[in-house]
């Protein structure tokens, strides 16, 4: 349904000249702050930004870089930030605990194949997720999605949250203390998952785009809902961006790599052979109530959550 | 010309539809191929749409197969309960409800479909015919669950088969790519409801049959396949779709059950997955699988709405191409058709106009060129009316110039022959005028010359100068002047026709017979003795000397008058009279040729000019006629009749004159010729006692004084003669002699020649010509009557001295007296009778008083010595000699002029 708001928003104002689009048709706030933690999941947003795709509807964007999604809420409250790139589980969390009021307004990322894995050293004798089993496991990010969808990978072989030692620590430290010893496996993401496996010769244990967790929603776009009533145009206007550059990401992968390799500054060695996850062109209530079902499952959320109260619905 | 077929013989509107035939032939073809084509795609893209339509159905059957392979399954784990087989009969009823509907619209498939799509439905319904088989082994028996599963996913397979037929008939590379997807997501979809069926029977058998691990993680295996081979053929939003439509909490934990599942069979241990797991498996890959047939309907949907829409698509480009190609061909047609309009009108009013030119206007104007004269020297033509600048347009106006210049050539024509004819006019104007005074000194010469040698030849030379005239005359009716001389009031005819004689050369051969009372028109008169003149000189000029020319005239009961000239001359050949009376009708204009035929011209135009009619045809023995008709228009009535027959009075005055003539030129050969053929004359003279009469009766004379001195008398008329000294030659001359006639100049007493001398001096001097034209013999003038002049000139002039003896009666004259003693003629003084009882003459008792008077004063005739005398009779036998010469030259066939 967003989407479809989107499109015909997009229709109005996309092919309008910047000068018209000033006007009652064009976005009201064309200068948007955009917050995100540099990653691949952020790729449509480089993508729209690299290819002018903001541009085409109205739209200045100003990309400022965090280093964790945590504060990011906090400041959109304040209004130094417009729209937060981050996990849906952190605007789960924040719609649910009342923090504030959360609009999701365009996907960003979820899992592909080989995105998001468990690694360990290949000389470690972890073979397969039934080894993890007392193991002490590296996530970004305690309390968040990580910890789920590993739990989640780990539950076929009868493993429970109980049964492992989640330690939080960030990506790009994960091979090196997986190296040094100081824990046994890691949920890592790309592209630390390409650099880890060329330098310290570690392997994935499991993907965890599989099984329950295949396709799973992890990032999105969102605003404030009092912001998204405040500038629906321009609201409008970002959704029908960022879906443009998911599409480019999701079908044009040299367009892609240059964007990584640009705005990560990956070397195009790493970019070449690191996976690619699914840049989903539309924001859908249904995938994305997967996450609230799974935070449901491990206890971040104590009763079902609509995910529809994110949707502007 | 060549053949009628050759190209340059074909019409215009017909060669050009050769021109635009073998392109419009070609663009036909190229259309039809076109249109063809369209056609044929329209058609394989209405299959194309059958095959999506029935896809749909078989998606739905293959929906229904699998449940029912997945409750057989279950069925056949649980032991075939029998609670449970009314559960399976219902599914079977579902089954076969789309069993049905799917098998009708196989057999739809017929020939037009390729030979493989006929073979996938001919195994659809093969496999639909088999499912009865199928569930034999499901509801009773042995067979193991994971049995029955392999046989429906075989029987399923064939279905899977069917749906990518779909593809080879469509022509779109995106309905080809959608045919795709839709066959990776019904299998992906028949992957995911085997594994249901498989880990179902195992959870409730609690553990794995043997294959049925592997055939479950093939099946998961499998169905990440199909995912993956949906991916690489879906469209984005096809993969976003099925992203949000297979997703959700259930399918998440259907997944986590399986993979526990296949970690624990992989281990080897029972599946003892808690309670109601099984049921719990069943629910949410059931979930999971109504996801997918959701996403599956939805394609299938958009398949066959794609079909659909290409098929419209195809059918629009077939109207469409269908359209173009015929509005092609009508917009070349009717562009063919206006072009041809327009080069073929145009040469149609060319052709029309260029024959208008040639037939009716040229002619026109020529005409009207030729008869104007000077006046359409700037004659402008209309031009043709094709007033284009394309080619057609310039040869019209080279035909306008050509037209132009004909007629400016006509125009020049028509100024020269004004110029020839201004020149005649001109030419025949001075000659005349000339000839008249010709005439004039010729006619003075001749009342003075005494000479009979110098009168005959002024008599000769009066005649060339008539005859000159003539021709002078004919060049000016050439050159279509109108004669000078008109009279004002009608002329007798036998005025007319004596007029004509005199004008000729050989007018002594002349013979008028004439009806009397007819009179000419006076503006005819001069035409109609013109042309009776050349008609008669041309039948004397072509007949023997010896013959004579017969002029009748009377009129006709049907109007006007006829007068033929008979001539007994050669003649001529049909031929030559057809063509001369084709000339008499259409008189020519004057050319050379004309001037070879003069004559004949001269009559054709006088002839046309009054509306008389002439034709010349064979007389029944020799010679021509020539008839001349006289419309009634130029006939008056109303003269009276004369008393006296002027033909023969004619005839006798010609006789008078060749008598006259041989006595006064006795050494003229022509004189001694006319006397040669005197029996010509004579005869009808001896015939002819009432033309002496006439005159005495006119006068009052008594008829016996004219019956009795017949020929000799009539010289001199009656009353003229009667004093010549002794009539011994009236007396003597026996009646009816030809060599009477020469009497008076040769034998009698030289009185009668004196008389006669002195009388036609007598006529001749005081008659000055009041015009000059009408040119009249003495002997002619002689015997006119008075009545006939007075009739001619109303005002006679009193007061001129007119002849004595031709005063008329009602005038008084000193002869008067004369005239009344000649009455006493009428009663003789007789001298007694003879013993034989015949009167005795008194001498000098009859004198008419104060004729004989002037004798006194002559001198003697004894004069005449004896040497005078023999030499005039030597002169006469030689003079007779030569006449008898000349008359047998005269017999001489040479007739030619």
């Amino acid at each position: 349904m967003m989407s479809g708001i989107a499109v015909a928003a997009a229709a109005c104002t996309g092919h309008g000249s910047p000068a018209g689009t000033a006007g009652a048709t064009g976005p009201e706030k064309p200068d948007l702050v955009v917050a995100v933690v540099p990653a691949e999941a952020n790729a449509g947003l480089y993508i729209a930004q690299a290819e002018g795709l903001f541009a085409q509807v109205g739209l200045h964007v100003t990309i400022k870089p965090v280093v964790s999604a945590q504060a990011v809420i906090p400041s959109m409250l304040h209004g130094s930030v417009d729209v937060d790139g981050g996990g849906y589980v952190t605007y789960i969390l924040a719609q649910a605990k009342g923090i504030a009021k959360i609009r999701i307004l365009a996907a960003g990322f979820a899992l592909g194949p080989h995105v998001n894995e468990i690694i360990a050293l290949s000389k470690a004798d972890i073979q397969s997720p039934a080894d993890l089993r007392g193991k002490t496991i590296a996530v970004n990010q305690l309390g968040s999605v990580a910890g789920d969808l590993t739990y989640t990978a780990l539950a076929p072989y009868g493993i429970t949250p109980g049964q492992v030692h989640l330690i939080a620590m960030p990506f790009p430290a994960m091979p090196g203390a997986l190296a040094a010893g100081k824990i046994d496996a890691a949920y890592e993401t790309e592209p630390f998952v390409t650099e880890a496996v060329k330098k310290y010769g570690v392997q994935a244990v499991t993907d965890l785009d599989g099984g329950a967790t295949q396709d799973f929603p992890l990032t999105g776009y969102a605003v404030l809902d009092s912001w998204a009533a405040r500038y629906p145009r321009t609201a409008a206007a970002f959704t029908k961006a960022i879906e443009r550059g998911n599409a480019i990401a999701a079908t044009n992968l040299a367009v892609l790599q240059q964007v990584l390799s640009a705005s990560l500054h990956l070397s195009p060695n790493i970019t070449g052979v690191m996976a690619t996850g699914t840049f989903p062109t539309s924001a859908n209530p249904v995938q994305i109530q997967r996450a609230a079902d799974l935070m449901l499952h491990y206890g971040q959320l104590q009763e079902p959550f609509n995910v529809n109260a994110l949707m502007g619905g | 010309m060549g053949s009628r077929l050759a190209l340059r013989n074909w019409r215009v509107p017909w060669r050009l539809i050769a021109l635009i035939a073998i392109p419009t032939v070609v663009a036909m073809g190229f259309a039809g191929l076109r249109v063809a084509a369209a056609a044929g795609s329209a058609a394989n893209f209405g299959r194309s749409a059958q095959l999506a339509a029935l896809g749909q159905q078989v998606t739905g059957l293959a929906q229904a197969m699998e449940d029912e392979r997945d409750l057989s399954a279950n069925f056949i784990a649980d032991g075939r309960p029998a609670a449970d087989r009314a559960t399976l009969r219902r599914r079977y009823a579902v089954t076969n409800a789309w069993a049905q509907r799917v098998s009708a619209e196989m057999r739809g498939v017929g020939g037009a479909f390729p030979a493989q799509t006929q073979a996938d439905a001919a195994a659809v319904i093969a496999r639909i015919a088999d499912l009865p088989n199928l569930r034999s082994y499901a509801m009773a028996g042995d067979a193991p669950a994971i049995t029955v599963i392999t046989n429906y996913t075989l029987a399923l397979a064939d279905l899977f088969t069917f749906d990518d037929a779909i593809a080879q008939q469509a022509g779109s590379s995106a309905l080809v790519g959608s045919v795709r997807t839709l066959g990776s997501l019904s299998r992906m979809k028949d992957q995911a409801s085997l594994q249901r069926a498989i880990l179902e029977a195992a959870l409730v058998s609690g553990r794995f049959q043997p294959g049925s691990l592997d055939a479950l993680t093939t099946a998961q295996t499998q169905e990440a396949t199909d995912l993956a081979s949906f991916g690489t053929s879906a469209t984005l939003a096809e993969t976003q779709a099925l992203n949000n439509t297979v997703a959700g909490r259930p399918i998440d934990l259907a997944q986590a059950m399986e993979q526990r599942a296949i970690v624990l069979g992989g281990a080897g241990r029972t599946l003892r997955l808690g309670p109601g797991a099984n049921e719990q498996w069943y629910t949410d890959m059931s979930y999971a699988i109504s996801r997918m047939r959701q996403a599956e309907r939805q394609l299938a949907d958009a398949i066959a709405g794609q079909a659909s829409a290409l098929h419209q698509g195809a059918m629009r480009s077939l109207l469409l191409t269908a359209a173009v190609a015929a509005a092609v061909l009508i917009i070349v047609l009717l562009a063919t058709v206006i072009i041809a309009r327009s080069l073929v009108r145009p040469l149609r009013q060319l052709k029309a106009g260029a024959l208008e030119v040639a037939e009716v206007r040229l002619p026109g104007e020529v005409s009207e060129l030729s008869t104007a004269g000077e006046a359409g020297q700037s004659v402008e033509v209309e031009p043709i009316g094709v007033h284009s600048t394309d080619e057609i347009g310039q040869v019209a106006r080279a035909f306008d110039q050509v037209h132009q210049e004909a007629v400016r050539l006509a125009a020049d024509e028509a100024r020269l022959r004004g110029s020839v004819s201004a020149m005649f006019i001109s030419l025949s104007r001075r000659s005349g005028s000339l000839l008249e005074r010709l005439l004039r000194l010729i006619d003075s010469l001749e009342l003075g010359e005494q000479d009979s040698e110098r009168l005959a030849d002024l008599f000769r030379m009066d005649h060339l100068a008539t005859r000159m005239r003539r021709n002078s005359e004919n060049l000016l009716v050439l050159a279509g002047q109108e004669p000078p001389r008109r009279w004002a009031e009608p002329v007798s005819l036998a005025d007319v026709a004596r007029a004509s004689v005199s004008e000729i050369e050989q007018y002594e051969r002349v013979v008028l017979d004439l009806q009397p009372g007819l009179g000419v028109a006076g503006n005819a008169v001069a035409d109609i003795v013109h042309l009776l003149a050349e008609i008669i000189e041309n039948a004397t000029t072509f007949s023997q000397k010896s013959t004579h020319v017969t002029v009748s005239g009377h009129s006709l009961r049907s109007g006007g008058v006829l007068i033929n000239v008979t001539d007994s001359g050669m003649g001529m050949t049909e031929e030559q009279l057809a063509v001369v009376n084709w000339r008499l009708e259409n008189p020519p204009d004057a050319d050379v040729e004309v001037s070879r035929h003069m004559g004949l011209f001269a009559v054709a135009h006088l002839a046309d000019r009054h509306g008389i009619r002439v034709r010349l045809r064979k007389a029944t023995g020799v010679g021509l006629i020539a008839h001349v008709w006289l419309p009634e228009a130029l006939i008056s009535h109303d003269s009276k009749p004369t008393s006296w027959d002027r033909v023969h009075t004619e005839r006798a005055s010609a006789v008078i004159e060749a008598v006259t003539r041989a006595a006064r030129f006795p050494q003229d050969p022509a004189a001694a010729a006319a006397l040669a053929a005197a029996p010509f004359a004579a005869a009808p003279l001896a015939e002819a006692p009432l033309t002496i009469a006439a005159p005495g009766e006119s006068l009052g004379a008594t008829a016996p004084v004219a019956r009795g001195p017949a020929t000799a008398a009539a010289p001199g008329g009656a009353p003229v003669t009667a004093p010549a000294p002794g009539g011994a030659p009236a007396v003597t001359a026996p009646p009816g002699e030809a060599p009477a006639a020469e009497e008076p100049g040769t034998t009698s007493a030289g009185g009668a020649p004196a008389a006669l001398r002195a009388e036609s001096q007598q006529v001749i001097v005081p008659e000055p010509r009041p015009r000059p034209r009408e040119i009249r013999l003495p002997i002619f003038e002689s015997v006119e009557s008075d009545w006939f002049r007075a009739r001619r000139r109303p005002p006679p002039r009193a007061g001129v001295p007119l002849d004595p003896h031709r005063a008329a009666p009602s005038w008084t004259s000193p002869s008067d007296e004369g005239w009344r003693a000649a009455e006493t003629v009428l009663a003789p003084a007789v001298g007694g009778v003879t013993a034989s009882g015949l009167p005795r003459r008194t001498p000098k008792a009859n004198l008419v008083p104060g004729s004989a008077g002037a004798r006194e004063n002559r001198p003697a005739r004894a004069a005449d010595s004896a040497e005078a005398i023999s030499s005039r009779l030597a002169g006469f036998q030689q003079g007779s000699r030569r006449a008898r010469a000349a008359a047998r030259g005269a017999h001489s066939p040479d007739e030619q002029p």
